[in-house]
């Protein structure tokens, strides 16, 4: 979950427009669109102001401070080696397996991280998506054989909405403070570093590996194959379009993130 | 139409058919009398997304290798629905203001470029997905369309933001938010830092470089 998580949300800015960048990890995050206030936080906005040059007031997109950067650029050069020279490949292999084994597995992890997303629901007191989550656990791990698929989802309607200790900090108020870019793990901040390993707390994966560190970092790294698998090689993409993939890679971690907790 | 009603007009077939043909034209210039005017008055910017998006799904869908012909019609739906003047405008923001009039008139056009061979190099791993449109929202000129891509069992969900345009009461996209990330922010601050570094010129000639590698379809 961590690991395919972080990874989605390099992915998460697909350079096309028209079309989607599929990032599974990210994309689980299914919401019943909610509509958000997008018009009117866009106050900045000078749209009707026929472009008279007054732009100052535009730049209003959520940033994170980045005071390490020396730091996490050198990390990130490491994810990209990692990225490039194992998760890649290995990833490239298992393309054989077909594709709606793979999507299965996918749905699998992600409802073994239904505890998580539960908890931090909770802790918000959205106790609808709470009651959702617990719901849709209950179905896909019985009639959804263990996960694999997602009757609750199909038959009963009840979308899974992404939920971590990371946002349940941000709902109360807490800022990202500084961006830490992770070594595997990708971009993250000290607060949704912080709320990553308090999740794991929720995490099923953790108490039945029996707290085994080489079990849960293999769980993981196959989820992160696996997701990886499914992307159509969204983080090329970014490499390949932006003058800095470090700086877009940011800017999309805390829009996306800033959204999240806003929602 | 004249030859085939020659050829046609012996059999019992023929007969129909040239009833038919008769009113045909009748037909289609009613239908254009109708739905021509009152379909720009009332799709507004959701059905005026949707009919950009299924057009180009449709392009990509159609059978055959002729990538030129698909790139050329997907350009020309993408073109009429986006406004590439305005995303540029919005990308550069402060360094817009600073700009000259030929620095911007040659930040558009490399910009809008620039975009188009992203897209192009992309878009055809995309060829199956579905669309949902969940809604819009409309606020003075500025409106908002929300649709969902759903791919496999993913769902992404993507946000138009657009913008009226008087003078036909067609909606043009300024901004795309995909799963809360917008693209021009995103390009604002990747540009925002080449500026600072190496001013509008040494973006200009960086975008240029962009758009050669892309087009040759090679990594940089």
């Amino acid at each position: 979950m961590i690991t395919i998580r972080q990874i989605g949300v390099l992915i998460l800015l697909s350079p096309i427009y028209l079309v989607p960048s599929i990032c599974m990890a990210v994309a689980d995050t299914t919401t019943e669109s909610k509509p958000q206030q997008i018009l009117d936080e866009d106050k900045g906005d000078r749209v009707d102001d026929a472009f008279s040059g007054e732009f100052d007031a535009d730049i209003e997109e959520a940033t994170v401070a980045d005071p390490l950067e020396k730091m996490n650029r050198g990390i990130f050069w490491f994810n990209d080696k990692v990225y490039f020279y194992v998760l890649k490949p290995v990833a490239r292999a298992v393309r054989v397996v077909p594709e709606p084994v793979r999507s299965s597995l996918g749905n699998a992890f992600h409802n073994l991280a239904a505890p998580i997303r539960f908890a931090n629901a909770t802790f918000q007191l959205k106790f609808r998506d709470a009651g959702s989550e617990l719901s849709r656990f209950v179905i896909n791990s019985t009639i959804g054989i263990l996960g694999l698929f997602d009757p609750a989802g199909h038959y009963f309607g009840l979308k899974s909405k992404d939920e971590d200790f990371g946002q349940t900090l941000g709902h109360y108020g807490v800022g990202q403070g500084a961006y830490i870019v992770l070594p595997f793990l990708g971009p993250s901040s000290l607060r949704d570093a912080a709320g990553t390993f308090t999740d794991v707390f929720f995490d099923p994966v953790y108490y039945t590996t029996d707290k085994q560190t080489q079990d849960i970092v293999a769980v993981r790294a196959t989820e992160a194959v696996n997701t990886v698998s499914l992307d159509k090689d969204t983080y090329e993409a970014i490499k390949r379009e932006a003058m800095d993939p470090y700086i877009v890679i940011r800017s999309a971690y805390a829009q996306h993130r800033a959204g999240k907790v806003q929602e | 139409m004249i030859t085939f009603h020659r050829n046609v007009q012996l059999s019992k077939l023929g007969k129909t058919m040239m009833v038919f043909h008769r009113w045909i034209p009748v037909a289609l210039l009613l239908m254009v009398g109708f739905a021509g005017p009152v379909q720009a008055e009332t799709s507004g910017p959701l059905a005026q997304v949707r009919s950009t998006v299924e057009g180009i799904l449709a392009v990509l869908k159609k059978p055959g290798p002729d990538s030129t012909a698909k790139h050329n019609n997907i350009t020309r739906l993408i073109a009429e629905r986006f406004d590439f003047d305005l995303m540029a405008q919005r990308t550069l923001a402060t360094n817009w203001k600073h700009a000259t009039t030929d620095e911007r008139k040659r930040f558009v056009e490399l910009f809008t470029r620039l975009l188009q061979a992203t897209y192009l190099g992309r878009i055809e791993a995309y060829t199956n997905e579905k669309v949902e449109y969940r809604g819009e929202k409309i606020k003075d000129m500025q409106a908002m369309v929300e649709t969902v891509i759903i791919s496999g069992n993913t769902e992404i969900p993507i946000n138009y933001k657009l913008r009226e345009k008087n003078e036909d009461g067609s909606w043009r996209v300024y901004d795309v938010v995909i799963e809360k990330v917008s693209l021009i922010a995103t390009y604002r601050s990747d540009y925002r830092e080449v500026v600072n570094k190496n001013g509008i010129n040494g973006l200009l000639t960086l975008i240029e470089k962009k758009i050669h590698s892309l087009e040759q379809g090679k990594t940089t």
